[in-house]
């Protein structure tokens, strides 16, 4: 096998069409930005085909969502790219009108992992086992970084709305 | 608590949070890979050549990616086009040798250490020369040495099988022959265990060791592969053929771009187009047209075409500028576009123009 191919056969083509789209809502959800999704697929689809032939006999997908999450969580370190948008500032500044907006402006409060953990359990809908795995760590950090994650959300959502400006 | 789970996963999956799929992925993702493998090369740590292969880099580099826009469009001289689909590259058939003595420290040169991978897991290859006077073997898997809190020690692993070619293991290697190990690390553990991190690496092998640059985060853990035959990598581009791109400045949508590829041959040595190789092309604007073929490499009597030295062969090439079945029509679909070619980490791009 020697070192990587660069050059990815045909079938790495074909996935990226049929599975770009569903990984870019992924780290989407994973990562609450649509820029730093862009980047994150971008990245995990980059390495993800460099390594194609050491991993078609394994789960692509899987190597991919992991090489996202792993991104992700060590992501504090790597140097924040500024964008030029003609777009105002999306949620930043805008007061959550439902419970279900609430929540997912506190999904962005949380810790990278406590949020990746979240993500990985209830929309990836991964199992316990399957998420220590995925993250190189033990069922009981899960469960523990889970539980952290709800107790807090759970804590926020029972505040009043903070920053009330009296705009509304 | 159920009422809370239920609201994540009502948010999570809400459509909303959907974003749009990019109409050039493939070209996008392959771009990117263009661009890392170059990084790689140039990073790519030559015991002994890194010199060389800074200048070698610097002075080929730009010139891969030339276009003219002068040169007449499809000549007789032109190799007709044929669409002939992609294929995988053959994977080499390799008879497997007999262990020999296990090669000695001594008698290895390191040739390289490759990293990539992914953010949590990351492979690292290894490759040694055999330097010495007569074949030896480098047995079952690397056995990794390293410096932590000032004390050498071998650095723990478990296996890790990937796929190999058959036939290069074990690791018997003749003079001026080299073989690849693997390992792996890992990344993402969240249990609060402490760093582990090992410096000043070596490779185990017979009664000595082999100094590799470099350290080890075996935190997470470390995975070794066999020792394996290093082969060359069947499919490869012909590494020393320059394209230029010869095409119209205007296309129109709907129809097919013709346009042509010259491959020319910069070196004082033939090279033959075997294996032959494949190669992408692309248009990208806000519709994107892409085609993977196999270049034509034989000619009308069967015989490998050639690229003799300092001469060029030119290829006609045609692009359908068909929207894809999953792209929108939309006033994006003209405009300024860029079209690509490339074979291997050879690539050239040329702007055109695309016309309702």
């Amino acid at each position: 096998m020697g070192t990587a191919r660069w050059e990815a056969p045909r079938e790495f083509d074909d996935f990226i069409r049929a599975r770009h789209a569903v990984l870019l809502r992924f780290a989407h959800v994973l990562s609450g930005d649509p820029h730093q999704a862009a980047d994150l697929v971008q990245d995990a689809l980059e390495r993800t085909g460099l390594a194609w032939r050491r991993l078609r006999s394994d789960d692509p997908e899987a190597y991919v969502r992991r090489v996202i999450v792993n991104t992700y969580i060590n992501g504090v370190r790597r140097r924040r790219r500024e964008r030029l948008t003609d777009r105002p500032p999306e949620t930043a500044y805008a007061d959550p009108q439902t419970r279900d907006e609430a929540l997912w402006r506190l999904l962005g409060t949380l810790p990278r992992r406590q949020r990746a953990v979240v993500v990985l359990r209830f929309y990836a809908d991964l199992s316990e086992r399957d998420i220590s795995v995925l993250l190189g760590c033990t069922v009981g950090t899960v469960k523990s970084t889970s539980s952290r994650a709800l107790a807090k959300l759970r804590v926020a959502l029972s505040q009043p709305a903070q920053g009330d400006d009296g705009r509304g | 608590m159920a009422d809370l789970e239920d609201d994540l996963r009502r948010v999570l999956s809400d459509p909303a949070y959907a974003l749009p799929p990019w109409p050039d992925a493939v070209e996008r993702i392959r771009s990117g890979m263009r661009r890392r493998h170059g990084r790689r090369l140039l990073t790519r740590i030559w015991t002994g050549t890194a010199a060389v292969v800074a200048v070698l880099s610097a002075t080929v580099g730009p010139s891969l990616l030339s276009t003219d826009r002068s040169a007449p469009l499809p000549s007789p001289e032109v190799i007709p086009w044929r669409d002939l689909p992609y294929a995988d590259p053959p994977v080499p058939s390799l008879v497997a040798r007999p262990a020999a003595t296990t090669c000695q420290a001594a008698d290895l040169r390191l040739v390289s250490v490759e990293t990539d991978g992914a953010g949590g897991t990351m492979f690292h290859t290894i490759r040694l020369r055999n330097d010495g006077t007569a074949a030896c073997t480098l047995p079952g898997r690397p056995q990794l040495r390293g410096t932590i809190r000032g004390r050498t020690r071998t650095i723990a692993t478990k296996p890790s099988n990937r796929d190999l070619y058959a036939g290069t293991v074990p690791a018997t290697i003749e003079p001026d022959e080299a073989a690849d190990g693997m390992f792996e690390t890992y990344g993402g553990c969240l249990d609060g265990r402490a760093e582990t991190v090992y410096t000043a690496i070596r490779v185990v092998s017979g009664d000595g060791e082999v100094r590799v640059p470099g350290e080890i985060d075996a935190t997470c853990g470390v995975g070794v592969g066999q020792w394996h035959r290093f082969t060359e990598q069947p499919g490869e581009e012909p590494p020393s053929l320059l394209v230029t791109l010869t095409a119209p400045p205007t296309a129109r949508l709907g129809s097919d771009l013709s346009f042509v590829v010259t491959l020319t041959n910069p070196t004082g040595r033939t090279v033959a187009l075997d294996p032959c190789p494949n190669y992408m092309m692309s248009v990208s604007l806000k519709i994107v047209a892409v085609g993977s073929h196999q270049l034509d490499c034989t000619d009308g009597q069967g015989q490998t075409r050639i690229v003799a030295a300092g001469a060029s062969l030119s290829f006609a090439m045609r692009l359908p500028l068909a929207l894809g079945e999953a792209i929108s029509p939309g006033p994006g679909q003209v405009g300024p576009a860029q079209l690509t070619w490339s074979m291997g980490v050879t690539s050239a791009t040329v702007d055109i123009t695309i016309l309702a």
